[in-house]
This record gives structure tokens, C-alpha cells and sequence, in this order.
């Protein structure tokens, strides 16, 4: 067996030669192995919007179904109309993944961007749902209206979403309706001419009460326009 | 594609493509994996050249004496090279009870290569290795190498080298990183291209010597040197990866930092010497495993930047949102703990694909290389930060070669 192996070695002087075809088949195995990666990952990232497309699908057969109901007793009292403001919740997760999609995928993604149209109209549904609940039943709702674009337009707007994020998860009163003003939808056109919002350059706004906000506003300032009338949560802030 | 993404493919690109050739290549000569047998034991003279190394010698000497090669066939010379502790009373002792096997050569303090020259004079030995005066060879050590010199164009067979009893990060980072490199050392062997034959315990072959001279001592890494030279006349360089020889890891910081930065200084010098090296007459060394070498530097060091500033970014980012959080950590784990968000895109894949390849690399290293010591968390520290500690000296062997700065050694062996 050493015999072999000797004489094995021996026939193998030339191995410091370049075998050009181990070096093609190498490359060939390697292209092969990327490409494999390259569809697998997209496969998976690509899944997410199916997600996002059903959880979607949720929130618009829970507001059509909202309406429907609110239609249906528009003549009842006002306690037979429960406060609803539980889809609110789906609505903030849907938008926070849908900006994690569009990070993944990039903000020009066809399927990311129609998501998100859609997105935006079921916001405004529910914007306007909630305003006749408040006008019917005269309660008040604390809804803030978020102008933004994507972080390659606007560095401060993800800051300016996150400190709004922040304070929905702290005080779950109040709804945050996010809208990218670079989305093209007539219904987003109206809601930008009526608070006068003229695109990236007044990015990010803040809208509540009917007053607009240009500008990145901090953490203080945020509680200030939102709570400046209730002592006990602007001390919390530390806010004179 | 941004920025983030691009380097992310590169990176992964260069290292699949590096995995699938060297496992090709294993694929092809795996049964050349077991050591050819020698028909005859050869002569082998081992000498190993020690400054102040009282603690570690006995046991270096009695590795070399409980060596299970015909007692006639080995010749062990050792150099005192002006130590100023007892080292040269030790080699004495051992001498006078071994005087057929054991001859101790002792002369003023001059540095390794030096004293390697100053001894070959005195050499018997058809072969002749050096080892270090803190290393120890297994008894099977010399007699798996051998076998490889029955081929006449085979000037130099090189052991795996590996860390004894690691303790410490830094010791077992070292352990990882010696065991990893066995594996591919004897791929090297395989595609005839060893650019870095280690000094510890290499056997050469002592006529390459006698027509090509001994040790360089201009150079701070005559190891390197040495194997490039050999490379430069065709010749070829082995390894007999489960041929073990054991050495201490450093635990200092600083003196391992100055050993490291040595040898890639001694790397860059030794490859701008021996720049023929690189027209593709030299093969697979010049169009692969050199350029190969320089591609891997750059890419890490290109990495380690990236995960760093992704690292500094993420911590600056995580710090801001726990203050805007007040610290509230209940509610930024509401916040942030989405399993949605635990995506698997293409890039993070490949990282992922990278450092199993990794793995199992390693894994292949210790079954080829027969190791035994079963150490803990080495290979965590490993894969955490080595890639940083690689970067770190690299920057400063370049630091120094720019400004021209001299190299001081961290100790004599190594």
C-alpha cells in the first residue's frame, strides 16, 4: 500500500499546473450556489408581503364592516356604538412592517408601493369613520396626522416617526395616521392640498387639531402640541 | 444595491468560491490524505536554537528524546544563543547523559537565523528540521513525515501546528486559528503551493541547503522566506497534517500583537522579494493562492470595517430609541420584538452560509489533524473576534511597512 501511494505522489508532479477546468467548475458550483441564495432569500423576503397582503385584507373587511354597522345604527344611541378603536392597532403594525418591507426591498418595489397605497387608503377610511363617530356621538378621539417620506428624502422623518411610535405605545389614546407623501393617490392629493403640505420640502408634518406642524419636532415639543393642556402627562415629560 | 449589500456579495462571493475549489481539490487527492510510508528511515538532525528558555526546554528535549524514530537515525543539536538564565547548564545535563544523541553548541547571542547557519556546518543528517525550545513533538511526529521525502523534488514537509492546553480568549483564538490553518496548509500541499512553511519543526532537506544557502537573516520571518525560495525553484513543499507539534499560545496582548505584526510585515516582504512568484509559470501559487492571500486580507479588512460601523450604527441607533424609551425596556421590546422582522434576505443567508463553511472547515481540520484536546468556547471567541484581531495587525504590519518602522520581536521562537 506505501508502495502505491509512493508511486501515487510521484505522479503527481504536476500538480502545481493550473487545471483551468477545475477553476470554470469552481465558479460554475459558486454562480450556482448565489443564485440559489440570491431566489431562496428573495423567496422568503417576498413571502412578507403575502402577509402584509392578508393582514391588510383584515383591517378592510373589519372597517367595511364598521361602517356597515355604524350605517345600520346610525339612528341608535351612541352606546350601542362601542368606541371602536381596536383596528387601530392592526393599522400601526401594518405600517411599522411595511416600513421594514420597504427597507428590505426598497422603496421602489412595485409590490411594496402598492401595498402601501392601499395602506393609506385604509387609513383615511378609518380617519373618516372615526370623525363621524366623534360627530354623532360627540366624543373625541386624539387622531395626529404624519406627513413623511422615505429615510433617502427625509433623514429626520424615521426619528420623527419613531418619537410618534414611542408615544402611541405610552399613551394608546391617540391614533397616528402615516402617510408618504410620495405616494401617488388622488384621495393622499386631497388630504396634502387640505392641510397644504407641498411634498418632500415640508417633510415631516405633524397635523392635529386641524393645526399643521412643518418640521421635525423633538420629543417635548411633540407632548407639548399633543398634551399641552394636561398637566399630569406633561410633567411626566418634564415639560413646563 | 446599496453599499451594505455589495460588499456583503463580494465578501461571499470570494469565500464560496475559495470553499468550493479547496474542496474540489480535496475531493481530488483524497487518498493522498494518509502519509506515504518510507521505504528507508532517512538520518533527521532537529536543532532547536534557544535565548532564556529555562522553563520550557526539558520538556522540548525530552519530546525529541521519547521520539519513536531509530535512536541512531535522529541527531539533536542544541543551540545556546548567549542565553543569560541556566538554559546552557540544562543542554549540558542533557548532553552528557545522551552524548551519542545529544550535541549543544554554544555561542554568543546573534538571533535565529544566525545561529540556524552557524550549526548547519555541523549537521549529519540527510534531513534536518528545527524546533522550537517552547514546543514539543508527539513521539509518531517525525516518522509520519518523512515519507514524503522519497520524492526527490520535495524539499520541505511542514507538521500542523497546534496550541497546547489554550487558556484565555486569546490563547484559544490562537488554538482555532492554528487548527483551522492545518486544514488549509495541506490543501496548499495538494495544489503545490505552500507559501508559509512554519520554522517550527519543518524538516527540510539539507541538500537544498548546501546548493541554495540556509536561513536568510535579513529577513524578519526567515521561515517565509525559506518556503518562498523553495517555491521559486520549483520545488515542492508537504504537509503531514496529522503530524502534531505542540506550542505555547501568547497571552499577552501586546506581545502577540508585536509577533503578528512580524510575520505580515515578514509576509509582504518575503512576497516583494520573491515577486517572480507571481508570473503564472509558478501555477497554482501565482495565479491563486498569492493573489488569493492578498484578496483575503483586503476583503476582511473591508468586512471587519463594515460589521464595525454596522455594529457602531446599530448600538448608537438601540441607545437612542432606549432613550427616547426612557429606559422603558417593557415597552421597547413591544416595540421591537416582531417575529416578522427576523427576516432571511439574501446577504444575511450568505453570512450565514459563510460561517458554517467556517465551521466545518474547522471541524475537517481536527478529523484530518487527529487532534484530541477538547477545549471550551474556543470557537466562539474565535468566530467573535478574530476577524477584528486579524484586521488589527494587518493595519499595523502596513502602518509599519509605510513608515518604514522596525519590527521588534516579541520573542525568539515563533
Amino acid at each position: 500500500m506505501s508502495e502505491d501511494i509512493i508511486i501515487n505522489n510521484s505522479g503527481r508532479e504536476d500538480r502545481k499546473r493550473i487545471q483551468t477546468t477545475k477553476y470554470v467548475s469552481a465558479l460554475a458550483i459558486t454562480i450556482l450556489v448565489f443564485v440559489i441564495g440570491i431566489l431562496i432569500g428573495n423567496y422568503i423576503s417576498s413571502s412578507k408581503l403575502t402577509i402584509i397582503e392578508d393582514t391588510q385584507q383584515n383591517i378592510y373587511f373589519n372597517t367595511l364592516g364598521l361602517d356597515i354597522k355604524y350605517e345600520l345604527i346610525k339612528g341608535s344611541s351612541c352606546d350601542e356604538i362601542s368606541l371602536e378603536n381596536e383596528y387601530f392597532n392592526e393599522i400601526t403594525d401594518v405600517g411599522k412592517r411595511l416600513a421594514y418591507l420597504e427597507s428590505q426591498l426598497g422603496s421602489n418595489n412595485k409590490d411594496v408601493r402598492k401595498l402601501k397605497e392601499y395602506y393609506h387608503l385604509l387609513e383615511m377610511k378609518h380617519i373618516l369613520l372615526i370623525n363621524s363617530i366623534e360627530n354623532k356621538c360627540n366624543v373625541e378621539f386624539n387622531n395626529v396626522i404624519f406627513f413623511y417620506a422615505i429615510d433617502e428624502i427625509c433623514g429626520e422623518c424615521s426619528e420623527q416617526g419613531e418619537i410618534l411610535t414611542f408615544l402611541y405605545k405610552k399613551y394608546p389614546t391617540f391614533n397616528v395616521y402615516s402617510f408618504d407623501v410620495n405616494i401617488d393617490n388622488p384621495a393622499i392629493e386631497a388630504l396634502k392640498t387640505k392641510y397644504k403640505i407641498n411634498g418632500n420640502k415640508d417633510v415631516p408634518a405633524i397635523v392635529y387639531d386641524d393645526n399643521v406642524y412643518i418640521g421635525y419636532k423633538n420629543k417635548n415639543e411633540i407632548a407639548t402640541i399633543i398634551f399641552g393642556d394636561n398637566e399630569t402627562i406633561m410633567n411626566e415629560f418634564g415639560v413646563d | 444595491m446599496d453599499i451594505n449589500t455589495i460588499i456583503i456579495y463580494v465578501v461571499s462571493f470570494v469565500s464560496i468560491y475559495t470553499t468550493v475549489l479547496f474542496f474540489l481539490t480535496l475531493f481530488e487527492f483524497k487518498p493522498y490524505l494518509k502519509n506515504p510510508i518510507s521505504s528507508k528511515l532517512p538520518k533527521v538532525t532537529v536543532l532547536v536554537p534557544a535565548y532564556n528558555e529555562e522553563k520550557g526546554i526539558s520538556k522540548t528535549i525530552e519530546s525529541l528524546l521519547s521520539m519513536n524514530y531509530p535512536k541512531e537515525m535522529v541527531e539533536i543539536i542544541l543551540i545556546n544563543d548567549g542565553s543569560k538564565d541556566n538554559t546552557l547548564q540544562i543542554m549540558k545535563e542533557y548532553e552528557k547523559n545522551n552524548k551519542d544523541r545529544i550535541k549543544v553548541i554554544d555561542k554568543p547571542n546573534s538571533g535565529k537565523a544566525n545561529s540556524l547557519n552557524y550549526v548547519l556546518k555541523y549537521v549529519t543528517g540527510e534531513l534536518v528540521g528545527v524546533l522550537d525550545a517552547d514546543a514539543f513533538v508527539p513521539e509518531d511526529t517525525l516518522k509520519k513525515m518523512v515519507g514524503y521525502f522519497e520524492r526527490p523534488k520535495v524539499m520541505a514537509v511542514t507538521p500542523s501546528i497546534k496550541i497546547w492546553d489554550p487558556k484565555g480568549i486569546l490563547e484559544r483564538i490562537q488554538y482555532v486559528e492554528f487548527l483551522s490553518s492545518s486544514y488549509i496548509r495541506k490543501i496548499m500541499s495538494f495544489l503545490g503551493s505552500v507559501p508559509v512553511a512554519p520554522g517550527c519543526f519543518t524538516i527540510y532537506r539539507k541538500s537544498f541547503f548546501d546548493e541554495y544557502g540556509g536561513w536568510d537573516p535579513s529577513t524578519i520571518t526567515e521561515d517565509i522566506e525559506l518556503s518562498l525560495r523553495v517555491e521559486t525553484k520549483h520545488f515542492f513543499v508537504e504537509n503531514a497534517i496529522d503530524a502534531n507539534v505542540y506550542t505555547k499560545g501568547l497571552s499577552n496582548f501586546e506581545i502577540l500583537k508585536r509577533q503578528r505584526i512580524r510575520w505580515n510585515r515578514g509576509l509582504i516582504d518575503n512576497m516583494l522579494k520573491h515577486k517572480q512568484l507571481f508570473h503564472p509559470r509558478f501555477g497554482n501559487l501565482a495565479v491563486f493562492i498569492l493573489p488569493g492571500t492578498l484578496l483575503v486580507i483586503l476583503l476582511t479588512f473591508i468586512a471587519t470595517l463594515f460589521s464595525l460601523s454596522l455594529v457602531g450604527f446599530n448600538m448608537y441607533r438601540l441607545i437612542k430609541q432606549l432613550i427616547l424609551y426612557d429606559f422603558n425596556l417593557f415597552l421597547w421590546f413591544e416595540y421591537s420584538l416582531d417575529p416578522f422582522f427576523f427576516s432571511a434576505t439574501p446577504s444575511i443567508l450568505f453570512v450565514l452560509l459563510i460561517l458554517i463553511v467556517g465551521v466545518f472547515v474547522i471541524y475537517l481540520s481536527k478529523i484530518f489533524s487527529k487532534e484530541t484536546q477538547k477545549t471550551r468556547y474556543s470557537l466562539p471567541f474565535f468566530l467573535l473576534l478574530y476577524s477584528f484581531l486579524f484586521t488589527y495587525w494587518w493595519v499595523l504590519a502596513f502602518f509599519y511597512l509605510v513608515k518604514n518602522k522596525k519590527v521588534k520581536w516579541g520573542s525568539i521562537s515563533g
